[in-house]
């Protein structure tokens, strides 16, 4: 179990090696001279060639891309991610500050998803088939499938504008986290809510559900007791899956709400070509994608023992 | 039991929170404090550097002179000033009992100081009088001289931009002469700053008449939606400005609709659109008459600036100084746009046309990024010239391609905007019309050697040969059509109707707090 | 309930008649202007009324499910093909082919399609790609963040097949491998494939309007739901149906397709289940990794 945790743990670092080469390359395979870009910033009309070829120099961009990227790795081992090419603060500076927030969306976006989820599911499960079963069926349908940046503007619309209910930006306050918390868990939790009743389903048809009924307890019960423990596997995993795609509904979501997390801040650095605070960025989310999928083998492993023995290929 | 009581126990509590977070509560202090939204951080407001919206600096730093309505040169921290008869010198009285923010005082010694920040220093080279400089001398404590190595026609002019011709105290720097604090002459004080807001307080020791309220919050709201919500939430009470943060016609028609006070005028800035000169087809001066009289000018202002805006043939428009005299527009026809082409070599009509086995192709370059609307601009005159007959591909890009491909001249048609007061008219013709000016990322309007010419002379004409030289400009431009101008949007604001006496500033790039009452 | 799959087919089937014979159901041409008739209410001429510029919603509509039909159609393809082509090999071959195939696919994988998606748009955005339309660099960037999914479940299912007895059995009789394989095991490939496939489409629809939402989609005139969403943010307040329209649009083919996918899927479970102890296990690890792998590539 040792030794698979850490073949496990050991792959994954290579897989981040490998996919920041990746990234390092395609970055830097767009066009668009983030030299003169910043010759702009510093100095708006007055940017001339002169000031963008001193910047690109500075900054050792025509180095070949090999060079830069062993550079860049280089800096990354001992800790320092640069300076973003767009902000001018150091990177280190940039995730203290956005980092938070967008920790604060995904943690209230993901207790959020699994309430939903588990309501929604159970609900289902308890009617088995009935009106509220079908019902639910359709809202999660309607939950997975409709764009992010439209509930988005849907909620913004209908409760800050019309109704007046919460601040429609920045964040002030637990209340200014509401829609943005709503609009992340929407499909998560309409998803993992499909899971836990779609499984639940599958679960209560197992001898133990048989058993239990023959034991004469309520259906609620079973479900409860006995069927619910059984989903764990598929729905963390489902969960873990989940969650990383939150990362990326985070940045639709804090641009249109105005949270200057790290998503944002992605989306700003592709449009600046800011690569150093791109690549500093895409780190975190393969660390971040990476880091919760192992935790998530783990803790099926650590459920279900019959997952510790290594798969044969 | 025990568990199903403390369950709907913690269920009630969850709920009570999530339902007292509704009501927002007001702010006790929000009374005496303007809120303004700026669509980016203002960071350090460092004056050598351009870290974000220009208009956060000219509410903490004065300039010598002010840019007045109009292109008026009023005094700011210079009463009175000469410029000498061959134009080698200009004297400046300076205002006397003025101090900055950290108690050191505004005389001769600070304004040489600053003065020489930037003046003869290689990166301000593309402002004329820092190009030009030789000299200063302090010839009393409250006088100066700055001595030149030619004249420089547009000095006074310079000396009314935003940066970095501002003064800051000498005491706010450090022994690299990096700036350390934003401290000003100006009518307010950064009290702090950060990614989400800027606070200042009222500078009570201001030279000039003092704001009415002792605060004013510069919020950073990046998206205009959330603006024009946030305003009429009562959240923000100012939003607008070109160069703060843009307010678009649509948002405005809403607003006013909502019972905000809408506040347009008449703009500075005109958007053009640029022919490449390098682009073979642009060449043709058939294609590019065909193109001036086949955009609908009078349609596109009507439709996607719902009437902010005013259609235009002239570069500059009356608000910016010796503009040049008034062109008609001319109403769009698709009958002379063909007939252009017919007459420049080209056959077809309607569903197409060729010239030697060449189709009438354009590469369109836009970048909403850039420039946020001009997609649909483009939508609408890709529209208006395919009914002629060209065949119009878009390419939407983002800002840092935008940024790449036009200095290359990698398109056929694109946008452009004119710098705007107090830039103009000198900032856009030396930088956009002048190939040797290098502008790096931004590009150019139109270049030609003979153009070069022209606009080089007006540009060092001084005194009663300027109109004239000015005018030469506009008129080549025009009759070799090296540009097509469309409109000349209007400077849009809104307001809460608790700010009263609400006026639009002279120029985008400062902040319009003056004058305002909050009720 | 034998007739319940056509049910759960037909949303789907009708998106892509829609999107076929569009043309045909149009009123307009998608790309009139009209000033003289500009954010007009629905009516008898324009049926869901007009947009900024005058041109038909309805229409327009239409043309934007061809749009992304086409786009969905050309990138599930590919994706499919290249996905369970590399997929297969990787499985079937092994050794050290393998170990390389499945380090492609597992960096591939590490990166969320869309921001695979949009770094590759950017790239594509130079002048030495313009002669491609920004609609074929889009599918371009959308197969190659695409492809890693199917190639993982491709292998994963090959994997498992050459397990069994039978392809021993083959192989014995002097079966060729590209006998075995097309005979044997593409169909099992196919067969989860194509049900992950069903649902994916929702999400592909998804992720082009989403590309759209952030700028980088299809370049005007051509219709697109995304696009014509962004565009009417700016009508929002007064003119609320140019953003619920397409919104509704895009809302009802994703769940037509995620409708579809989701009885495929429950359609496996049940004949699983009627099987031995063996395939069960293997049916439901399979429905488990679709399942995981579906939702994984929602990005």
């Amino acid at each position: 179990m040792q030794r698979m945790f850490m073949r496990r743990t050991g792959l994954a670092l290579l897989l981040m090696l490998a996919a920041s080469a990746l990234t390092f390359a395609l970055v830097s395979a767009a066009p668009g001279n983030v030299a003169a870009l910043i010759a702009e910033r510093a100095a708006g009309a007055g940017a001339d060639g002169e000031m963008i070829a001193k910047i690109a120099n500075d900054l050792g961009l025509n180095d070949p891309l090999p060079v830069r990227y062993l550079r860049w790795l280089g800096d990354a081992m001992t800790g320092d991610f640069g300076i973003s090419l767009r902000t001018g603060k150091p990177m280190a500076e940039e995730f203290a500050e956005r980092i938070p927030k967008t920790l604060a969306l995904l943690a209230g976006g993901g207790v959020l998803a699994l309430l939903l989820s588990l309501v929604m599911g159970l609900a289902g499960a308890v009617s088995n088939g009935g009106l509220v079963d079908k019902l639910l069926h359709a809202l999660a349908l309607i939950g997975a499938s409709t764009p992010n940046f439209f509930v988005a503007a849907m909620l913004v619309i209908v409760f800050s504008v019309m109704l007046g209910w919460v601040p429609t930006f920045g964040v002030s306050g637990f209340s200014s986290w509401l829609l943005p918390w709503i609009t992340i868990a929407l499909f998560p939790g309409s998803v993992l809510a499909r899971v836990v009743r779609v499984n639940l389903q599958e679960a209560m048809s197992r001898p133990f559900a048989t058993t239990g009924f023959a034991k004469g307890l309520t259906r609620r019960a079973v479900l409860l007791r006995e069927a619910l423990p059984n989903i764990l596997i598929p729905y963390m995993t489902t969960f873990g899956a989940q969650f990383t795609l939150m990362m990326i509904g985070a940045i639709v979501v804090e641009r249109v709400f105005g949270l200057n997390g790290i998503g944002a801040f992605f989306i700003e650095a592709i449009r600046f070509r800011d690569f150093i605070g791109m690549q500093a960025v895409l780190m975190l989310f393969v660390v971040f994608f990476v880091s919760v999928n192992l935790l998530v083998d783990i803790a099926a492993m650590l459920a279900d023992p019959r997952l510790r023995r290594p798969r044969r290929a | 039991m025990m568990k199903l009581q403390r369950r709907s126990f913690l269920a009630a509590t969850a709920g009570l929170t999530f339902l007292s977070s509704f009501p927002r509560i007001a702010l006790a202090d929000g009374h005496d404090t303007l809120k303004v939204a700026i669509a980016a951080e203002t960071g350090d407001l460092d004056l050598l550097q351009n870290v974000s919206t220009l208009s956060s600096y000219t509410v903490v730093f004065d300039a010598l002179i002010h840019y007045g309505a109009g292109g008026t040169l009023e005094p700011g921290l210079a009463t009175a000033w000469t410029v000498a008869e061959d134009g080698l010198s200009i004297s400046f009285d300076l205002r006397e009992g003025v101090t900055f923010s950290d108690g050191t005082p505004f005389d001769a010694t600070a304004a040489e100081f600053n003065l020489k920040r930037w003046m003869g220093v290689a990166d301000f080279s593309w402002i004329g009088i820092a190009d030009a400089y030789d000299s200063i001398t302090i010839d009393a404590p409250n006088k100066i001289t700055v001595k030149l190595k030619r004249p420089v026609a547009a000095a006074l002019l310079e000396l009314t931009i935003v940066r970095p011709v501002r003064f800051l105290s000498p005491k706010a720097v450090d022994a690299d002469g990096k700036q350390t604090a934003p401290i000003g002459t100006g009518p307010w004080i950064v009290e702090s700053y950060d990614s989400t807001k800027t606070v200042l307080v009222r500078n009570d020791g201001y030279w000039g008449e003092k704001p009415s309220f002792s605060r004013m919050e510069l919020l950073v709201v990046p998206d205009e939606l959330a603006r024009a919500n946030g305003l009429r939430a009562g959240d923000l009470d100012v939003i607008g400005g070109d160069w703060v943060a843009p307010l678009s016609p649509r948002r405005a028609s809403a607003l006013k609709g909502d019972g905000m006070t809408v506040v347009a005028e008449p703009g500075t800035a005109t958007t053009i659109l640029g022919f490449s000169p390098k682009s073979l087809l642009m060449q043709d001066k058939a294609v590019r008459d065909a193109i001036f009289i086949g955009v609908d000018r009078a349609a596109v202002a009507a439709v996607l600036f719902e009437g902010y805006a005013d259609p235009t043939v002239n570069i500059f428009p009356t608000t910016v100084p010796t503009a040049g005299a008034r062109m008609e527009v001319p109403a769009r026809d698709v009958a002379a746009a063909q007939a252009a082409l017919t007459a420049g070599g080209w056959a077809g009509d309607a569903s197409g046309w060729t010239k030697e086995g060449a189709p009438l192709m354009i590469d369109f370059l836009v970048s909403d990024e850039s420039f946020p609307g001009s997609r649909r601009i483009a939508e609408m005159i890709q529209g208006q010239l395919m009914e002629i007959g060209f065949q119009v591909s878009i390419s939407s890009v983002d800002n840092a391609t935008m940024h790449d491909r036009r200095p290359k001249f990698e398109y056929d048609l694109t946008f452009f905007a004119t710098y705007g007061a107090p830039y103009d008219p000198h900032g856009s013709l030396g930088a956009s019309f002048v190939t040797a000016a290098d502008t790096g990322p931004d590009g150019k309007i139109y270049v030609s050697d003979a153009l070069d010419k022209v606009v080089l002379a007006a540009l060092d004409a001084g005194g009663d040969a300027r109109e004239p030289a000015m005018q030469a400009v506009y008129d080549w431009i025009s009759a070799n059509t090296a540009a097509c101008p469309l409109v000349v949007s209007q400077r849009i604001w809104a307001v809460n109707p608790r700010v009263k006496g609400f006026g639009l500033p002279a120029t985008d790039y400062d902040l319009p707090f003056k004058g305002i009452t909050l009720g | 309930m034998k007739n319940w799959p056509w049910l759960i087919l037909t949303p789907a089937l009708i998106f892509v008649l829609i999107g076929v014979f569009a043309p045909l159901l149009m009123t307009h041409n998608p790309s009139t202007q009209d000033y003289s008739a500009v954010l007009a209410p629905s009516s008898w001429s324009n049926w869901l009324g007009t947009d900024y510029l005058g041109r038909d919603m309805y229409s327009r509509i239409i043309g934007g499910a061809r749009t992304s039909l086409v786009a969905m159609v050309f990138v599930l393809v590919a994706a499919l093909v290249i996905g369970v082509v590399i997929g297969s090999f990787a499985g079937y071959v092994g050794g050290r082919t393998e170990l390389v195939l499945i380090s492609v696919i597992d960096i591939a994988l590490a990166l969320p399609s869309l921001i695979i998606a949009l770094a590759l748009i950017g790239v594509f955005s130079g002048e030495a790609w313009s002669w491609m339309s920004d609609y074929w660099k889009m599918i371009l960037a959308l197969t190659l963040a695409w492809w890693a999914n199917y190639a993982r479940m491709s292998r994963a299912v090959v994997m498992a097949e050459l397990q069994q007895p039978y392809i021993e059995a083959a192989r014995v009789m002097g079966a060729s491998h590209m006998w075995i394989f097309t005979r044997h095991i593409l169909p099992h490939v196919l067969g989860l494939v194509v049900v992950y496939a069903s649902a994916d489409a929702g999400a592909l629809v998804l992720a082009i309007a989403t590309l759209s939402f952030l700028g980088l989609g299809v370049a005007p005139p051509t219709p697109e739901w995304g696009q014509m969403l962004v565009d009417g943010m700016s009508y929002i307040e007064e003119y609320p149906s140019l953003v619920i329209i397409p919104g509704l649009a895009l809302t009802a083919v994703v769940i037509s397709f995620n409708l579809l996918g989701e009885a495929f899927a429950l359609q496996k479970v049940p004949r699983a289940v009627r099987g031995g102890l063996l395939r069960r296990k293997k049916a439901a690890r399979a429905v488990e990794e679709a399942a995981r792998a579906q939702t994984e590539a929602k990005v």
